[in-house]
C-alpha cells in the first residue's frame, strides 16, 4: 500500500473497530449478562445505601450514566457511537483551537516519566477540585463556582487528551509515514475512543486518560510557552 | 555504571593511548546509562556544530549559547529514550531542531536596534557580502531555512536531512530549491 | 522545443543548477538563458548561493560553553512520579467520604466501584444530590481544608520538579 493511503486506511479500520465495539457494548447492555451490571441492577441486596447515592442506571459506561428510559439495541448502539464521536470531535476542536499550545505540551511530554508525573498531578488536581468544590458548596453563595470549576477541569482534561493523542500520533508518524497532521491526530483520537468503548474496562481507561490529560494541562499551565515560570511578571 | 565507564575508557585507550574516540552512537548509549564522562565527551564532540547551528538559527552569539546549552540539557534528559539501533545523527538533530523552534517561539520579540548594540565582540557574519546572505537566511521561512542550514552548514546528506525533518528526500530537495530561490530573489533585490 | 518566459524559467534555476531537471526542460532553460541577460544574472547568483551558504561562518563557541553545559546538566533532576503525598490525600478523601456516609456507605462504595465512582465525583462537583450531611460541620470543613492544602502543596512540588531549567545564562541578561 502506498504511504499516502496508510493513514486513511488506519483511520477507517479504527472507526470500524469503534462501531464494532459500540455494537458489543450495546448488546451487552441490552442483555445485562455481565456480573457487574446485574449487581447494579438488583440493588436491593441488603447492603445499606447511604442517603444521597441514588441508584442510577447501569453505570459503568465511559460516557456517564446510560439512559434507562429508552432502550433497544439500535438506540444503545447510536448512543455509544454518538458519545464517542462527541469525544473525538471536542478533542479535535481543542487541537484546532490551540495548535501552538498543544504542540508545546507534546514537546514537554518527552518521556514516559513525564506521563507518569502527569498522572499523579492529575490525581492530585482531581482531589483538590473535589475538596475545594465541597468547601465552595458549604458556603452556598459560591456554589456556582463549583460548577464553573468542573467545566474548567473537563476542558482541561479534554485538552490534555487531545495532546496525548497528538503525542501518540507523533510516535506513530515516525513508523507509518507523514500525512496531514490533523488526519494523524484524528486517527489517534479515534484510537482513544476505541479504548474507551471497550466494555467496562473502557470506563477506567478513559478515566486514566482524562486524569493524565488534566495533569498534563496543569503541569504545562495549559501549554504556555514558559510553564509556570513567573519571569514575565518581573520586567 | 562503573563497569560501563571502565569499558568505555578501555575501549577508548585500546590502541593509540586515548587518542581514539568512541563513535557518537556508543557515547550516546553510555551517556544514556548515566555515564557523565561519556556525555561530556559527546558534548565536546558536538559543541562546535551545535553552536554553529544555533547561531545560524537565532543569529545572536549570546542567544546561540543559551540555545546550545538548552539543546544539550534536552539531549541529556532524552538520551535514555534513544534507541541505539537507529542512527544517532538524525535523531539528535531532530531534537536540536525542536529545541531551537521552541526557543524562538517563546522568545520575546525584541525591537531591532542598531546593528552594533549587541555583542561587541565582532560578528563574523557582518563581513560585507556575507552579511546579506546571512541576513536573508535569517529572515527565510523556517520550513526552507532548516534544510539549508542542515545540508550546507552542517554538511548533512540529503538522506539525513530528510530523516531529521521527517520528510521524503524529494520534499527536502524541493524545499531547498525554493529556499535558495527566495534567497536569490532577496539578494538580487538588495543588489539591484 | 518549448519557449520559456522569465516567470517560468526562474523557479527552474535552482533545479537546473543542481542538474535535477529532465533533459528537455533543462534544454529549454538553457536556451532561455542564452537569450535573456536578466535571467543569466539570476543564474549566476543561483550558482553561487550553495557555495556561499557552505562558507557561512559562525563564531567560535565560547570557552565556557562545555563547563556551563555540564553544570546545567548536573542541575537536571530526573522528573519523579512523586506518589508519596497521594497516600495522605486518598486517606483524607476516604475520611471525608466515611464521615459523610458512614462505614457501611464506604464499603458499599468500594463494592460498587464502577457505578458509584461517578456518583461521588458528581456529588463533589455539585451535579448529584448532596448526601444528608451537616450543612456546616467543623470537622468536615477542616478535613476539606487539609485536603486542599495537601493537594495544593503536592501540585506545587510536582510543578517545581518538572519545570524546565532556565536557559538564561547566569549573571547575564
Amino acid at each position: 500500500m502506498t504511504a499516502r493511503w496508510r493513514w486513511p486506511a488506519l483511520l477507517v479500520a479504527l472507526v470500524v473497530l469503534a462501531l464494532l465495539l459500540c455494537w458489543l457494548d450495546a448488546s451487552l447492555f441490552e442483555r445485562t449478562v455481565l456480573p457487574g451490571s446485574r449487581r447494579i441492577l438488583t440493588r436491593g441486596d441488603g447492603l445499606p445505601r447511604p442517603a444521597g447515592f441514588p441508584p442510577r442506571g447501569l453505570g459503568g459506561t465511559p460516557f456517564g450514566p446510560f439512559p434507562e428510559t429508552i432502550s433497544g439495541a439500535l438506540f444503545s448502539l447510536g448512543w455509544f457511537a454518538a458519545t464517542a464521536l462527541g469525544l473525538v470531535a471536542l478533542a479535535a476542536a481543542m487541537l484546532v483551537a490551540f495548535p501552538a499550545r498543544a504542540r508545546l505540551v507534546v514537546d514537554r511530554l518527552d518521556s514516559l516519566t513525564v506521563a507518569g508525573t502527569a498522572l499523579v498531578a492529575g490525581l492530585a488536581t482531581v482531589l483538590l477540585l473535589f475538596a475545594f468544590s465541597f468547601l465552595l458548596r458549604l458556603t452556598i453563595v459560591l456554589l456556582p463556582l463549583a460548577g464553573a470549576l468542573s467545566i474548567l477541569a473537563a476542558l482541561g482534561a479534554l485538552f490534555g487528551i487531545a495532546c496525548l493523542a497528538l503525542w501518540l500520533a507523533g510516535q506513530a508518524r515516525l513508523r507509518i509515514g507523514p500525512a496531514h497532521p490533523l488526519l494523524i491526530a484524528l486517527t489517534a483520537l479515534v484510537a482513544f475512543a476505541d479504548l474507551a468503548l471497550i466494555p467496562f474496562a473502557g470506563l477506567f481507561l478513559l478515566g486514566l486518560l482524562a486524569v493524565t490529560g488534566l495533569g498534563l494541562t496543569v503541569l504545562t499551565r495549559f501549554g504556555s510557552p514558559r510553564g509556570w515560570a513567573m519571569d514575565e511578571l518581573d520586567w | 555504571m562503573v563497569s560501563l565507564r571502565a569499558a568505555a575508557l578501555r575501549a577508548a585507550r585500546g590502541d593509540g593511548g586515548g587518542a581514539v574516540r568512541l563513535p557518537p552512537i556508543e557515547l550516546a548509549r553510555l551517556a544514556g546509562g548515566g555515564d557523565r564522562e561519556a556525555f561530556e565527551e559527546l558534548v565536546r564532540g558536538y559543541q562546535r556544530r551545535v553552536y554553529g547551528f544555533a547561531y545560524q538559527y537565532v543569529r545572536d552569539a549570546g542567544e546561540a549559547q543559551d540555545v546550545t546549552q538548552e539543546i544539550f540539557v534536552h539531549l541529556y534528559r532524552n538520551l535514555r529514550r534513544y534507541d541505539a539501533a537507529r542512527p544517532f545523527e538524525p535523531w539528535f538533530w531532530r531534537l536540536a531542531t525542536n529545541v531551537c523552534l521552541n526557543y524562538v517561539r517563546r522568545r520575546v520579540p525584541e525591537p531591532r536596534e542598531l546593528p552594533d548594540s549587541g555583542d561587541a565582540g565582532g560578528d563574523p557574519a557582518d563581513l560585507p557580502g556575507e552579511s546579506a546572505l546571512a541576513r536573508a537566511l535569517g529572515e527565510l521561512d523556517r520550513a526552507y531555512r532548516l534544510p539549508l542550514i542542515l545540508h550546507y552548514h552542517l554538511d548533512m546528506s540529503l538522506q539525513q536531512v530528510a530523516q531529521t525533518m521527517g520528510l521524503s528526500v524529494a520534499a527536502v530537495k524541493s524545499r531547498m530549491h525554493r529556499g535558495r530561490a527566495v534567497l536569490r530573489r532577496t539578494l538580487s533585490e538588495e543588489a539591484g | 522545443m518549448t519557449q520559456l518566459t522569465c516567470g517560468q524559467a526562474r523557479p527552474l534555476l535552482e533545479p537546473y543548477v543542481d542538474g535535477s531537471l529532465d533533459g528537455e526542460t533543462a534544454a529549454a532553460v538553457r536556451s532561455h538563458l542564452a537569450g535573456c541577460a536578466d535571467c543569466r544574472n539570476q543564474h549566476l547568483e543561483a550558482v553561487s548561493i550553495p557555495a556561499r551558504l557552505r562558507a557561512l561562518t559562525a563564531p567560535e563557541p565560547p570557552s565556557d560553553l562545555l563547563p556551563s553545559v555540564m553544570a546545567a546538566v548536573a542541575r537536571v533532576r530526573r522528573p519523579r512520579f512523586a506518589w508519596g503525598p497521594l497516600i495522605l490525600e486518598i486517606g483524607l478523601c476516604a475520611l471525608i467520604a466515611w464521615y459523610l456516609s458512614g462505614l457501611a456507605g464506604l464499603s458499599a462504595l468500594f463494592s460498587y466501584t464502577s457505578g458509584e465512582l461517578s456518583d461521588v465525583v458528581g456529588w463533589g462537583l455539585g451535579t448529584t444530590q448532596l448526601p444528608a450531611a451537616p450543612s456546616l460541620d467543623l470537622l468536615l470543613v477542616l478535613a476539606c481544608l487539609a485536603l486542599v492544602t495537601v493537594t495544593g502543596y503536592h501540585l506545587a512540588l510536582i510543578i517545581g520538579a518538572t519545570s524546565e531549567p532556565s536557559g538564561r545564562r547566569a549573571g547575564q541578561g
